[in-house]
């Protein structure tokens, strides 16, 4: 572009003109005009509009500005002086603003933070063009309930093309897996999310794509696209393009596209994206026209307009294939939609891939946000009645000058839409600041976006308005009431009993959510503990494994088994395909003894070795455990757990008949999930060749004051056996603890926003005990000169304030124990809400308090008489 | 703050006869321009003459203050393209303007005359 083209900022040309008398308009536009060029001539367009603008800024001068902007502007000049007996106020009570603002920033801090939380929580899968059209296809069986639904997010491969083929609504439907994958090149091989896709991924999700091109890569078998930062992991710098990468140690793809990576806010990751063709098992559930096969997520793009509601009835057309399917099982399946946006937040079902969040994790963000808000709006409140009765004089003197109602309610806003201000900026600094450790406690990526769809900024600037206009509402009314005279008196003319009605209930109000707050954070604590300490029914400590994925290592267990125990400090191994931890392998049973087909069982299946049960120390109550020496042990043998005999309906299980074998033992009841599930039936047989031996676990309980040599050993060993397997050694410890990491996070959160809570309400009152003190001076002075002791004093003040604090704590206890109680009821196990919680924290909300009344009364009490009795 | 200046500015009451400094450069200013002594104009050489920098809004505020004083009458110009069009207003000092800066010159050769040892060695 020439620079001749360039025009001045036409914003700024407009300003000028509005506030320019009409007879300058002329001459003044036109030296800007010439100025503008000739700054041109010599520096960048940035450097010149720059220049303009303050040429424009520096026509603000009173020979210029229209005649009539000047009355129009009568308003802005009051405001001024408003806002400069506001901001002298401010400086005047510096004790005061600084409680005021304290409390304020940190509410509008709290509430801020939270804000973002609920926005990014509610943005998952937003970003895709179409989101609002795109549903997961799940399906409920009645019946078949696995940990507390019927709901399962998963479908056969046959039905995205069968909607495409039945329903015109249906625009586009996406058929994939996301299998994690040993993944690499040359000596670099880790397991990696492949998204096993078919053709259409990319015309339903919306994905940026930084090179090359994606629908040739998924119209080819050999082709993968990768994600930005895999192509990095792997390339560096360079381009990918045309590269070949390893696949399961056999195959070979060339990379044929790169893909942005996934935003933190997809509730399904990946880290490749293959097609389908390459998962053996779709071709053959293609193939065979299989709905019973639910191995796949399937996701559907419907037309404008399509409702999804009508579309799931319609669904019935495929009852007859699928109960086809179904007919050997004791129940069949319908499907349904999911809307992509709900997912996140509100699905219920099983299996579904990604993760998930619950609705009511942000309802009571938004509950604690408010909360935290509501306590500092108090705050304020009282410390400005308080403060107000201080300001009579200057009200009367204001009135007898000729001080209209307006302008007295319009001083007292400014003053508190002044401290609202300020705060409002003190806290966007504050979040803005934290938002770094927010981010890690909470373990997500939230950007710092005030103006995303939920408008946080403008939720916030209303806010603001509203807290400062509630807050100086309460004494510019009682102001604007009071006769003039009186006011000069310096008498307190507001009706004394209601104004102190009103504070004692906003004390108490304060304290009650603090109460409720704290209490709640004790209990969260306590399950959290609870979890932690309960007897599990075996013993996790010192247990580490490796998980694989691996069809040759079953031929070489003996083999790894021998080596590792090579070194004394490896008391055990088993090699197991699921661990307790988060059990999923599931079936249904009917044959046992005593039930001639007529019950079924849905029982939980572990495969194991003889060395599961003693490297577990879990107990067996019945029968023994698997032997070597028993060498018919590996085929049809059973050991089941209490819970599976008791829903049998047996007493005695061992020889007894079950599925194709035989009971040869009963264990005691272990946890195998997470505690919001009760136990439920399980069995462990013996692992076999037969069983599809794909994936498992190799546990190895170690007993070393040095666990690094150990872990080096089992390294090593590990590497010579099975090099194709990547070493990935964890602790049973840690994962148990991941399991319930969403309830140890919301404690964290909890825990930091009671003791905010708790600090707020605290300032506040410290506040108003200042005040109180202040007012007393005298009284206290005569009843010193009259032989009251310190400590007379001291419960004089704080004897009205601890009533109050104690009626908030009878309120607080019946809330916070209903609370309490629906929120552990989620828990299939959880600690009891016990009665000295509630006095514990009693005690604490009025130690608290007592301490902070005493701090200001103290003051006041060893004072000297002589000088209190002066004061006036 | 300028609200309070616009309700001091006295329009009726005795004039001001005495110059500032700023004032006093940018009368000079406009004679030397002559033509072409218009806002844009003077404050450009003002920048050139004294290296010090003036936004185009303080000088055109002083031609506006020695307008009213009777110092400074002014006329539009004609319409240049470069402008888009627009005139330019074109200041001229009047009989009154001269007297002032004649004033002004004379109190301050006056008092050099009086600066001790200085005086008869300066050579402009």
């Amino acid at each position: 572009m020439k620079k001749e083209n360039f025009q001045p900022p036409r914003i700024a040309t407009k300003f000028l003109l509005w506030f320019l008398k009409p007879d300058l308009r002329e001459e003044v536009a036109g030296d800007l005009e010439e100025r503008y060029f000739g700054q041109l001539g010599n520096n960048s367009q940035r450097q010149a509009n720059f220049h303009y603008w303050f040429q424009v800024i520096n026509y603000l001068r009173p020979f210029a500005l229209r005649e009539d902007l000047l009355t129009s502007l009568n308003p802005f000049f009051m405001f001024r002086t408003n806002f400069k007996i506001a901001w002298r106020n401010l400086f005047k009570q510096k004790g005061y603003s600084l409680i005021n603002i304290t409390g304020m920033t940190l509410g509008l801090t709290c509430f801020l933070l939270l804000a973002l939380y609920i926005q990014y929580e509610s943005s998952y899968d937003r970003q895709n063009e179409h989101a609002n059209r795109i549903y997961r296809i799940a399906q409920t069986q009645k019946g078949n309930t696995f940990r507390g639904t019927d709901q399962f997010a998963v479908a056969p491969a046959t039905i995205g093309p069968a909607l495409e083929a039945e329903f015109p609504e249906v625009e586009k439907t996406v058929t994939f897996t996301v299998l994690s994958t040993l993944f690499g090149q040359e000596d670099q091989v880790f397991y990696e999310q492949g998204l096993y896709t078919t053709k259409s991924l990319f015309e339903v999700f919306t994905y940026p794509i930084i090179e090359g091109d994606t629908k040739a890569a998924l119209a080819d078998k050999d082709a993968i696209i990768l994600t930005e930062a895999l192509a990095k992991k792997y390339f560096g710098n360079s381009s990918p393009i045309g590269k070949t990468m390893k696949l399961s140690s056999d195959r070979l793809l060339t990379v044929k596209a790169v893909m942005e990576d996934l935003p933190g806010n997809q509730h399904f990751k990946f880290d490749f994206v293959a097609s389908i063709d390459n998962y053996g098992e779709y071709v053959e559930d293609t193939k065979a026209q299989r709905w019973g096969s639910n191995n796949y997520e399937v996701y559907a793009l419907l037309q404008k307009g399509a409702d999804y509601q009508q579309l799931e009835e319609k669904m019935s057309i495929f009852d007859d294939k699928v109960n086809a399917a179904y007919a050997e099982w004791p129940f069949s399946a319908s499907y349904f939609f999911e809307p992509l946006t709900d997912i996140y937040l509100h699905s219920k079902a099983n299996f579904g891939e990604g993760i998930k969040s619950d609705i009511r994790y942000l309802y009571l963000s938004a509950a604690i946000a408010f909360i935290i808000l509501f306590l500092a709006l108090i705050n304020y409140m009282n410390l400005s009645v308080a403060r107000f009765q201080q300001r009579t004089k200057e009200v009367g003197v204001r009135k007898v000058l000729g001080a209209k109602r307006k302008q007295l309610v319009q001083q007292f806003m400014t003053e508190s839409m002044l401290v609202t201000g300020i705060s409002l900026l003190m806290g966007l600094g504050l979040a803005r600041l934290l938002l770094p450790f927010f981010n890690r406690l909470l373990d997500l990526e939230m950007p710092f976006l005030l103006s995303g769809n939920k408008m946080i900024l403008g939720t916030l600037l209303l806010l603001a308005l509203l807290m400062g206009g509630l807050s100086g509402l309460y004494p510019a009314i009682i102001s604007s009431a009071a006769t003039p005279v009186k006011a000069l008196q310096g008498r307190w003319f507001g009706n004394q009993k209601q104004s102190g009605l009103l504070r004692n209930a906003l004390i108490i109000g304060q304290f009650t959510a603090a109460i409720v707050l704290a209490t709640g954070s004790i209990v969260i604590y306590q399950q959290l503990q609870y979890i932690q300490n309960k007897q599990l029914g075996y013993n996790r400590d010192q247990v580490v494994y490796v998980p694989y994925r691996n069809q040759e290592l079953f031929d070489k267990t003996t083999t790894i088994k021998e080596e590792l125990m090579k070194d004394p400090h490896i008391e055990q191994v088993a090699f197991t395909n699921v661990l307790p931890l988060n059990t999923n392998n599931q079936g249904i049973v009917t044959e046992w003894e005593g039930n001639a087909n007529q019950q079924e069982l849905p029982i939980y299946r572990f495969r194991s070795d003889e060395n599961f049960i003693p490297l577990l120390e879990m107990e067996l109550v019945e029968g023994r455990n698997f032997s070597p020496d028993f060498p018919s042990d590996t085929v049809a043998t059973y050991i089941l757990n209490e819970t599976a005999i008791k829903t049998m309906g047996w007493t005695k299980a061992a020889g007894k008949s079950f599925r194709d074998g035989k009971v040869i033992g009963v264990v005691k009841d272990f946890h195998f999930q997470p505690f919001n599930l009760a136990i439920e039936p399980m069995f462990i047989t013996f692992q076999t060749r037969t069983s599809s031996y794909y994936a498992g676990n190799i546990a190895m309980k170690i007993n070393s004051d040095t666990p690094e040599e150990t872990m080096a050993h089992i390294q090593q060993t590990l590497a010579k056996i099975i090099p194709q397997v990547p070493f990935d050694l964890r602790y049973m410890d840690d994962s148990f603890n991941k399991l319930h990491r969403a309830e140890q996070r919301f404690g964290d959160a909890f825990k930091i926003f009671t003791f905010l809570a708790l600090f707020i309400a605290c300032i506040g009152l410290f506040g108003l005990v200042a005040h109180t003190v202040l007012q007393r001076t005298k009284e206290i002075g005569i009843r010193k000169v009259l032989g009251a002791a310190i400590t007379d004093i001291i419960g004089l003040i704080s004897g009205d304030f601890l009533r109050l604090i104690a009626w908030s704590a009878l309120i607080a206890i019946p809330i916070s124990w209903w609370g309490m109680q629906q929120w552990l009821q989620g828990f299939a196990y959880h600690t009891e809400v016990q009665i000295w919680i509630f006095a514990l924290v009693g005690v604490i909300a009025i130690g608290l308090a007592f301490i902070t009344i005493s701090l200001q009364t103290l003051k006041a009490a060893m004072a000297n008489p002589v000088e209190s009795i002066k004061t006036e | 703050m300028f609200y309070n200046k616009v309700r001091s500015i006295n329009h009726t009451g005795m004039k001001e006869t005495r110059l500032g400094e700023f004032e006093e450069v940018i009368l000079l200013l406009v004679g030397i321009l002559g033509d072409d002594a218009y806002a844009l104009r003077i404050a450009d050489e003002f920048e050139v003459q004294t290296k010090r920098s003036a936004s185009i809004g303080s000088v055109h505020a002083t031609l506006s203050r020695m307008g009213d004083k009777g110092f400074l009458k002014s006329k539009m110009g004609e319409p240049t393209a470069q402008r888009g069009g627009r005139r330019k207003r074109i200041y001229e000092i009047t009989a009154a303007g001269e007297a002032a800066l004649k004033k002004a010159r004379d109190l301050r050769l006056s008092l050099w005359d009086q600066y001790p040892g200085f005086s008869l060695s300066l050579n402009f």
